[in-house]
């Protein structure tokens, strides 16, 4: 069996039929093309988000949050972690290359004579870089002050405008649960966090003074830390771990007294909610693809019946039931695979022109790779059937 | 080169009828022979060429080719004897459509392992004349043209054995002149070549006939 003349054949069979092999690879070209635009599209849709998802949680980092209970009436919660759990994690592990200690608590604010009830939270020397906000307007803590516990603090903007309206806060004196403290700057806005805490409408102290003057505590509520790029999240969860209970003496039996929380929770549910496009989306391709195989299917069936005495002159002049099966088969796969490459070649085109007009739209490479996949499946399924169906004609019949 | 003995053929028609096209038929046709087959339509003479063929296989009887027993052979050692050792010419033709004279004639040639098929292809169609043909396609030739394609594609493996069933019942007095140089051209090569017609002047020119009536063979003498 010459296996190029037969390839050549299948080749051919475009060439004799162009109308009916437009028409047959008409659905796998639409289809492919479609899989491509719309994978790429969607891929490059949740990037850009994960993009903006990174750039506010500031590359890798992770939060410590004390996993305690109230034990008194005073807003007091009992946990073990402390500021020196976090510089020990900070000089024990390479990874860990920033830190800042959180501790809130509520307390009365007043200035002449408005008062008002406000979060106060107590942040570290490098809060501005941890947290990601540093000030709009006057000047940060400086270290100084942090381990001074000096009574200065940081406003919110909405606190600004409750408390001074007109007037510049910065330099001017407001109490704090009946203690003076000077404004040295109001905080850049951020907006709610994910309970609904309203971040622009609070008081920020450095952690010192909030732990001796303000809640006379020796632990803190929660600790954020930066690590270095590329760090394995999972690897530094573990190793956080490891230190925090071996700083807490918690035997073996005893669970965690805090817990860990990573931007990669967060980045899953993102990606969940971006299934609709990334998934859901292109599979409506695949399925268009399916129908795509029934098309060829169907229009090969014809052929079939059509090419009758073909398929009889090819039994007389020595072809077996084998080698018929194989060229219908060829031709199957020859038609959907070229146009599955054509239908790649169109998507690429539609995602390159929509790429034009909005930057984040690149092509998806797994995109491309699937369709055509999937079009050499659409090809095997489409063509079995009329394959199988030529190979069984008897020739005598066929000839007639 | 072929010996046949008690091959009978019975169809089953749709409605039940049993149709029996042949009865009990012994022959036998020598190397290098020009055979006719005549008779009357429905006699059974396509079947028998078609059984001769291993396009079909009889009911019972024994069936020799070149000395060897094949009534038996399995799928794809009869596919494999049509494509070396038997040649088929049909009253329409059979080119493949929108396909040159060429490629029709290397078809053959697909299904066996030959070194550059092509020029096979060409030197078979320079020995029915048509050297001037090669890429025409079946729509652009005469009737005559087409069929003497047809034969180059039955030559091109170099059988030994040709079937030509009514080859000349679709053409015209000259062209049917045509074909019947070309196959008495073939017999004098030393091809065995059995032919199926309704003409009794091609008849007479054969070297033996063979005449089938309902389901019967005679062997006529030759006059």
């Amino acid at each position: 069996m010459n296996k190029r003349l037969i390839l050549s054949g299948s080749v051919r069979v475009f060439a004799r039929y162009k109308l009916r092999s437009f028409l047959m690879g008409l659905g796998v070209v639409i289809g492919v093309a479609a899989l491509i635009v719309m994978r790429s599209v969607g891929t490059s849709a949740e990037d850009d988000v994960l993009e903006n998802f990174n750039r506010l949680f500031s590359g890798s980092a992770m939060t410590i949050m004390n996993r305690a209970q109230r034990i008194d009436g005073e807003g007091q919660w009992a946990g073990k972690l402390t500021v020196e759990d976090l510089e020990a994690l900070s000089a024990e592990l390479p990874q860990v290359v920033d830190f800042d200690p959180g501790k809130t608590a509520t307390r009365e604010v007043s200035y002449r004579d408005v008062n008002r009830s406000l979060m106060i939270r107590g942040a570290g020397e490098r809060a501005d870089v941890v947290m990601g906000r540093g000030v709009m307007r006057g000047e940060f803590f400086s270290g100084s002050e942090i381990r001074s516990a000096a009574r200065v603090a940081l406003i919110g903007f909405k606190t600004a405008e409750s408390l001074f309206e007109d007037e510049d806060p910065i330099g001017k004196q407001i109490e704090i649960g009946g203690s003076p403290f000077r404004i040295k700057g109001v905080l850049e806005e951020h907006g709610f966090d994910p309970h609904g805490m309203d971040l622009d409408d609070q008081v920020h102290v450095p952690i010192t003074t909030m732990m001796r003057r303000i809640v006379n505590a020796q632990y803190i509520d929660s600790a954020r830390l930066l690590l270095a790029e590329g760090a394995d999240l999972e690897v530094a969860v573990d190793d956080v771990t490891d230190v925090l209970r071996a700083r807490h003496e918690l035997g073996a039996t005893v669970q965690d007294d805090f817990s860990i929380y990573t931007p990669n929770q967060v980045q899953r549910l993102v990606k969940e909610a971006n299934q609709v496009v990334t998934v859901y989306l292109p599979a409506t391709a695949v399925v268009a693809l399916l129908v795509a195989a029934i098309v060829i299917a169907n229009i090969m069936l014809m052929s079939v019946g059509e090419r009758t005495p073909e398929i009889g002159l090819r039994k007389a002049v020595g072809a077996t039931e084998g080698q018929i099966k194989g060229q219908f088969f060829a031709e199957s796969l020859v038609t959907s695979l070229f146009s599955g490459l054509i239908g790649a070649g169109l998507g690429i085109a539609i995602v390159a022109v929509l790429g034009m007009h909005n930057t984040t739209i690149t092509i998806a490479p797994d995109a491309v790779a699937f369709g055509l996949l999937t079009a050499l499946v659409v090809g095997t399924l489409a063509g079995y059937l009329p394959a199988r169906r030529a190979a069984g004609l008897e020739a005598v019949e066929a000839l007639k | 080169m072929i010996q046949f003995r008690n091959i009978s053929k019975t169809y089953e028609r749709p409605d039940r009828a049993r149709l029996e096209v042949l009865k009990n038929v012994d022959g036998s046709i020598e190397e290098g022979a020009f055979a006719a087959v005549v008779g009357p339509s429905g006699s059974g003479k396509s079947t028998l060429m078609n059984i001769l063929g291993l396009l079909d296989q009889p009911d019972s009887g024994t069936y020799k080719l070149n000395g060897r027993e094949v009534t038996d052979l399995d799928p794809t050692e009869r596919a494999r004897i049509r494509n070396q050792d038997i040649g088929f010419v049909f009253q329409q033709f059979h080119l493949l459509p929108r396909t040159s004279a060429v490629e029709n004639v290397t078809l053959p040639l697909v299904y066996s392992d030959v070194p550059d098929p092509e020029d096979r292809a060409v030197d078979a169609l320079a020995r029915v004349g048509l050297s001037d043909r090669l890429h025409h396609h079946p729509h652009e030739l005469s009737g005559g043209q087409q069929q003497r394609v047809a034969i180059a594609r039955a030559l091109v493996n170099d059988p030994r054995l040709i079937l030509a069933d009514e080859p000349t019942g679709n053409l015209d007095a000259e062209a049917t002149e045509e074909i019947m140089e070309i196959f008495l051209g073939l017999h004098r090569a030393g091809r065995t070549i059995m032919l199926i017609t309704h003409d009794p002047d091609l008849a007479a020119r054969c070297t033996e006939r063979l005449r089938i009536e309902d389901g019967r063979l005679f062997e006529e003498a030759t006059v």
